[in-house]
């Protein structure tokens, strides 16, 4: 199998912390959007797609939920405990790297491995906890070996990265993940850039959202080794708003749309 | 009581989330890095929230029939576009080297949240590469031994409860694609 440039681009969106079901989700939708409100008069035939994996989470949270119907009698009580279980729960769920983590996982690379086998460029946007579980995908893609040739991107499931919002450098989500796959030898560069506003809790940590000091993030999993074949970048970014707006803005902050263009016609 | 709780929760969020957001922008014709005449166009936004430290930035440079969008941000080092190794290339590099390539930089200031109107002084040293893969052109403002001068323009400014993400401008209108 190989890549054909000729094809259609596909960008594979990869959703963070959600509320409800499935069937809410439309990340792909706005990037659809964001991408054709910059690309402005450039010839390039895409299309989006959504990896859902917001019912494996709301599955295996279903007992601590039928707990809360039962705990809490109060309608907005139950639903206030609902919404926090959902948030807080596909957090956690990660951390935990059970079975539903797996799961996620599996259900990503499956979903990148058949657009590989379909030979288009596919490139991912992932928000938040979802860059979380693409990085854990790509990494594991890069080691299990017979891909990423740094000799020819043909041999490249994923073209690129491109992360919004990641709690990449928080330490719980750092364990674990200090380093990156490396490519081997080779000339080509494999792309990660990570777009973050300085004011996302989600980001820093900071839970009313403080100003976050300094340049990088994901630029600590740049190495000097030769071998590596990483390109990594922090673009640290003024969405517009602050708090937990900042965390939901991205999909329509236009530095976000073009340096999406830039990356999917690179 | 209630009353109170209500303007406390009103106010607290208000403090966290207002803001007044810009809107800059600086517009030269050059030569891209193709040797043709293009028109530029180089923005950013500001918002400075009601409590705690203003941010601003990347500078997003717009190229006339290009897909190419090369960004200067904020670092300890001044506002700088940084290239990506295999993607952008220096004139005298003819391999790949695990290092930085420096490929552009607004000279006069050190962080674009400083910039409100006046010149910006932007050097540029690199260009960009293509392969089977790249879509359009792949140009950008032409490197040269001396800067560019751009005029700065505050081309938005308003002020909201909630922040707002401003419309950016659209790369300048593609009038031929050029050598």
């Amino acid at each position: 199998m190989a890549v054909d440039p000729q094809k259609p681009r596909k960008i594979l969106v990869v959703h963070g912390v959600q509320m409800g079901a499935n069937e809410d989700l439309c990340q792909d939708a706005m990037i659809r959007d964001l991408i054709k409100s910059r690309i402005g008069d450039i010839p390039l035939n895409f299309e989006c797609d959504l990896f859902k994996y917001e019912n494996i989470e709301d599955d295996a949270l279903k007992k601590y939920n039928q707990l809360i119907s039962l705990l809490v009698k109060n309608p907005i009580g139950s639903a206030v405990g609902k919404a926090v279980l959902d948030i807080v729960g596909d957090v956690v769920l990660s951390l935990q790297d059970g079975s539903c983590a797996n799961k996620i996982r599996s259900g990503l690379k499956k979903k990148i491995l058949e657009t590989y086998d379909a030979g288009n460029p596919c490139y991912i946007v992932a928000h938040s906890l979802g860059s979380i579980y693409a990085l854990d995908v790509l990494n594991n893609l890069i080691g299990q070996g017979g891909l990423f040739d740094r000799s020819s991107r043909k041999t490249w499931p994923i073209q690129g990265l491109l992360t919004i919002g990641s709690p990449i450098g928080l330490g719980m989500f750092r364990k674990g993940r200090a380093s990156v796959s490396p490519l081997g030898p080779g000339e080509k560069w494999f792309r990660w850039l990570n777009i973050w506003d300085p004011n996302d809790p989600v980001v820093s940590g900071e839970i009313f959202g403080n100003y976050l000091v300094g340049n990088r993030i994901a630029e600590k999993y740049v190495s000097a080794d030769t071998n590596h074949g990483w390109v990594i970048r922090d673009i640290v970014t003024d969405t517009g708003k602050t708090w937990l707006m900042a965390h939901t803005a991205y999909w329509q902050t236009a530095v976000v749309g073009d340096k999406l263009v830039d990356m999917v016609t690179a | 009581m209630r009353n109170f709780a209500t303007c406390a929760i009103f106010f607290l969020t208000v403090s966290l989330t207002g803001c007044i957001n810009s809107l800059y922008q600086a517009e030269t014709a050059a030569l891209d890095t193709a040797g043709n005449e293009r028109n530029f166009i180089l923005y950013w936004t500001n918002t400075e929230p009601w409590i705690g430290t203003s941010k601003a930035g990347p500078a997003v440079l717009l190229t006339e029939c290009s897909s190419a969008r090369p960004a200067f941000v904020n670092t300890d080092d001044g506002i700088i576009f940084f290239g990506l190794m295999g993607y952008d290339q220096l004139p005298d590099q003819s391999g790949l080297n695990s290092g930085r390539l420096l490929c552009g930089k607004i000279e006069n200031y050190t962080h674009l949240r400083e910039i409100r109107a006046g010149s910006i002084s932007v050097t540029m040293r690199c260009k960009p590469t293509a392969d089977d893969f790249s879509v359009g052109n792949k140009t950008y403002l032409a490197p040269r031994p001396e800067p560019y001068v751009l005029k700065v323009l505050e081309k938005e400014r308003q002020w909201s409860f909630l922040g707002k993400s401003l419309a950016a401008p659209l790369a300048p209108e593609c009038r031929s694609n050029g050598r």
